[in-house]
């Protein structure tokens, strides 16, 4: 009997979660599409040629939950040890969310190019018990206008 | 020097395998797991707990009753007349079962309208005086008490502790390390499933013993299945929570059934109770 | 492939910068490890166990980030740059990106 709830949240967690996860990834890949004209490099300087170029700080963050389905899959894993699929997924969508909001930013900004740029990661609400994890990435580089 | 940002690959940091067939293989491998882990642990603490003296069981019992007062936790002790009559009753049908000499069975008549009775470490008895003023003859009463003291007989108190303690120290053990609500639900339920069949198992097998109680005792085994009137009726009941561990009754009343058909042929006078406590029970029962 | 954490591959000249590429893991290890670890949190010590898990995933996430660059005609990958969080107790995600660039 007190399966039931968690057994119903799994459920629920798996539809929800797998329909907002399918629609992020279109939205993802349409906003990359319109965004291609801006570069991103990690490389720490741009080039001798840019050196005269004004630059702004860019930057885009994205916090993003699992949903209990991710969650108890990730728990069950817990015990066996190896790859999170749930969670790889979760964090590559944050990434590239994040990455797509400094590129939003910077062409705001009027930048087409950003260097530099890095990537930050953590997890909010992890020491808490009882609470479902959620992660935050904050993307940031130097745009070139 | 050329810029540029050529589109890459998304399929290689995303897993390609349907997050649901992870899913079904690792929840029916950590089920699997589990439950063989906690079987194991289960027959080891059965295993170990046979050796625990019957005296510490004696001692452990009266240290308890020294911190928590058991009975005014449990309800008011009932009248002492009736109390000696049980122990009594009680100490017959023990040296009938042949209980060895270390065991000692102690009756504790307790005055409140639930229709139960069981069983504790060190030999302690519980008779409620709900499940008396139901019992309208001695060999449903002597089916009661065998029942019980063959819970005594066969250590089936100190087995259940063992396999508690043993339980929550693999659960704590596994909470310590993870740390996830998640997996401590789940073993937590996975405990209690076993514990369950495992108690329901102890049932038929003190059943058994009474009935072969019984029929030494009076030479046949009537009025055994009154029993399961009285507990049928008191499962419909909500507060009666300590019966939800016990077996379908159905299924023990055909044991009974069973036994009584290939004991004895015909139908068999009951012992009446004493006369002073049939007042006593029918002024309880107005 | 080279992988480099500095900006410029000495003596080799860079062509073209084709952009950001990562490769990222999410891992844990089994429960007879967390238990270890636990007891090895009482008396100190090196925790072999996740050294190992850390070191395969990073090695992992490294490969993912070195397809990446193949994938896009890359023959080098400069200023790597690592990072580790852990998403839940007991999961880390190891996390790894550089800029894929074509040198002669």
């Amino acid at each position: 009997m007190d399966f039931l709830p968690i057994v119903l949240l799994t459920i629920i967690g798996y539809l929800s979660g797998s329909i907002i996860e399918r629609r992020h990834f279109q939205s993802i890949r349409k906003r990359e599409l319109q965004l291609k004209g801006i570069l991103t490099f990690s490389a720490k300087l741009p080039p001798a040629e840019d050196f005269n170029k004004q630059s702004v700080l860019v930057s885009g963050n994205v916090v993003i939950s699992v949903d209990y389905f991710k969650h108890i899959s990730a728990a069950l894993r817990n015990l066996i040890g190896g790859r999170v699929i749930a969670y790889e997924t979760l964090m590559e969508r944050a990434r590239r969310e994040a990455i797509l909001r400094m590129k939003t930013d910077a062409k705001e900004k009027g930048a087409s190019q950003i260097f530099n740029v890095k990537l930050e990661t953590s997890s909010i609400s992890k020491g808490r018990a009882n609470q479902i994890g959620s992660v935050e990435v904050f993307a940031y580089g130097t745009g070139l206008i | 020097m050329e810029y540029e940002n050529p589109k890459i690959d998304e399929t290689i940091n995303l897993p390609t395998e349907h997050p649901l067939k992870d899913f079904a293989i690792l929840l029916t491998g950590v089920a699997a797991f589990a439950l063989t882990t906690f079987y194991m642990l289960i027959l080891l603490a059965d295993y170990a707990t046979r050796y625990i003296p019957f005296s510490f069981e004696q001692t452990l019992m009266d240290k308890l009753e020294q911190f928590s007062a058991l009975e005014q936790v449990i309800g008011q002790p009932g009248e002492e007349r009736v109390e000696q009559y049980l122990q009594a009753l009680a100490d017959e049908l023990a040296i009938t079962q042949q209980i060895p000499d270390s065991m000692s069975i102690t009756v504790h008549y307790i005055e409140t309208p639930e229709l139960n009775a069981y069983a504790t470490l060190g030999g302690h008895i519980y008779l409620f005086s709900g499940l008396l003023a139901s019992c309208d003859n001695e060999n449903t009463l002597a089916m009661i008490l065998s029942h019980e003291i063959a819970h005594v007989h066969h250590r089936h108190p100190i087995v259940a502790l063992g396999r508690g303690f043993t339980i929550a120290v693999a659960t704590l053990s596994v909470l310590g390390a993870s740390n996830s609500d998640i997996s401590h639900q789940l073993l937590n339920r996975f405990g209690l499933a076993t514990q369950l069949s495992f108690s329901r198992k102890h049932e038929i097998q003190a059943d058994d013993t009474a009935l072969e109680t019984l029929q030494r005792h009076y030479g046949h085994v009537g009025g055994a299945e009154r029993l399961f009137d009285l507990i049928g009726n008191a499962d419909e009941n909500p507060l009666n929570t300590l019966l939800s561990t016990h077996p379908l009754t159905d299924q023990r009343r055909q044991d009974i059934t069973a036994f009584s058909d290939s004991h004895t042929s015909n139908e068999v006078p009951l012992i009446k109770l004493p006369a002073w406590l049939n007042e006593k029970r029918a002024s309880k029962d107005r | 492939m080279i992988v480099s954490n500095i900006e410029i591959i000495p003596g080799k000249r860079i062509t073209k910068h084709l952009g950001m590429v990562q490769g990222n893991t999410v891992r844990t290890k089994h429960l007879g490890r967390d238990i270890m670890a636990g007891l090895k949190n009482i008396v100190g010590g090196e925790l072999v166990g996740y050294t190992e898990l850390l070191n395969d995933a990073r090695q992992e996430a490294t490969d993912r980030m070195i397809e990446q660059a193949k994938g896009i005609g890359a023959n080098a990958v400069l200023n790597v740059r690592f990072s580790t969080s852990s998403v839940s107790a007991g999961a880390a995600e190891l996390f790894v990106y550089g800029t894929a660039v074509v040198i002669d």
